[in-house]
């Protein structure tokens, strides 16, 4: 995959910035490759942790499997929410709304 | 008529499909009267000077303002949500209202734990309510649907999915 590549500018803590620099020590490789690297893969795995969550919450709301296995899974903030939408695709919650 | 209170994402998604008749929109106007609070008129103003498709949708919104019904409230800074969530909750609360129209999937939690006897309604719930009670034929609710999650990119929701189904239902 060969894409145009963009010069960017940026400030990080100096730690980090030594860390990244021994590490490219380490693999014979430059700052920037090791950069890149962990770019990718950070974006990779948060693109993938929203396709997950979304799988969990389509098992809470086919009932695979419980709110308190949701909670464990998600966090208490995020259960509330999808617990709030199961509710929303409940039948007789929408007959009671439409008979207002 | 019922009295219902919406916030700024509710009105955002059905500004979306305000050109299409027949439109939630309008069926929304006619069915309820519809209120919202200062803070969320101010913050669809803002919406409305982007350059893309919510900025339209809240351009459509705006230019029918004068069939809201536009209220101030004073907040509750003890609330954890943002000043226009806020606003529509303490206004759903103090008016009694039946129904607080409200699309912030990842904060319905805390909205709805803030409720008191008003119920929270998703725009996806909305149209099948419009489906329920014969004002939208349930091919028309899917259209819209497929419409307004484009718009705000629900098409990876589950919830959304699910809704969709919901609305094949006799």
């Amino acid at each position: 995959m060969s894409s145009e590549k963009k010069r960017v500018q940026f400030r990080a803590p100096g730690r980090l910035v030594d860390r990244a620099d021994a590490l490219a020590s380490v693999l014979g490789e430059d700052r920037t490759d090791v950069l890149v690297t962990a770019l990718r893969e950070y974006l990779q795995e948060a693109a993938h942790d929203d396709a997950l969550t979304q799988e969990i919450a389509a098992a809470y709301y086919d009932d695979e499997i419980t709110y308190d296995q949701l909670r464990a899974l998600v966090g208490a903030e995020e259960a509330a929410n999808l617990r709030v939408l199961k509710r929303q695709l409940d039948e007789d919650f929408v007959d009671e709304v439409a008979e207002r | 008529m019922p009295r219902v209170v919406a916030d700024t994402s509710a009105l955002v998604s059905l500004g979306i499909v305000a050109e299409v008749e027949p439109n939630p929109l309008s069926l929304c106007l006619a069915s309820y009267d519809v209120s919202v609070p200062d803070e969320v008129l101010t913050e669809l103003q803002e919406v409305a000077s982007y350059d893309d498709e919510h900025g339209r949708a809240a351009t459509a919104v705006r230019d029918r303002t004068d069939e809201l019904t536009v209220r101030s409230v004073d907040l509750d800074a003890e609330f954890p949500l943002d000043d226009w969530e806020n606003a529509a909750v303490t206004l759903a609360n103090e008016t009694d209202a039946a129904l607080l129209l409200c699309d912030e999937f990842n904060r319905l939690g805390l909205v709805h734990a803030s409720l008191a006897d008003t119920r929270l309604v998703t725009t996806p719930t909305l149209l099948s309510v419009f489906v329920r009670t014969d004002r939208l034929t349930p091919d028309e609710a899917r259209t819209l649907l497929d419409d307004i999650s484009a718009a705000r990119s629900w098409d990876a929701n589950s919830y959304v999915q699910r809704a969709r189904s919901l609305l094949d239902a006799p």
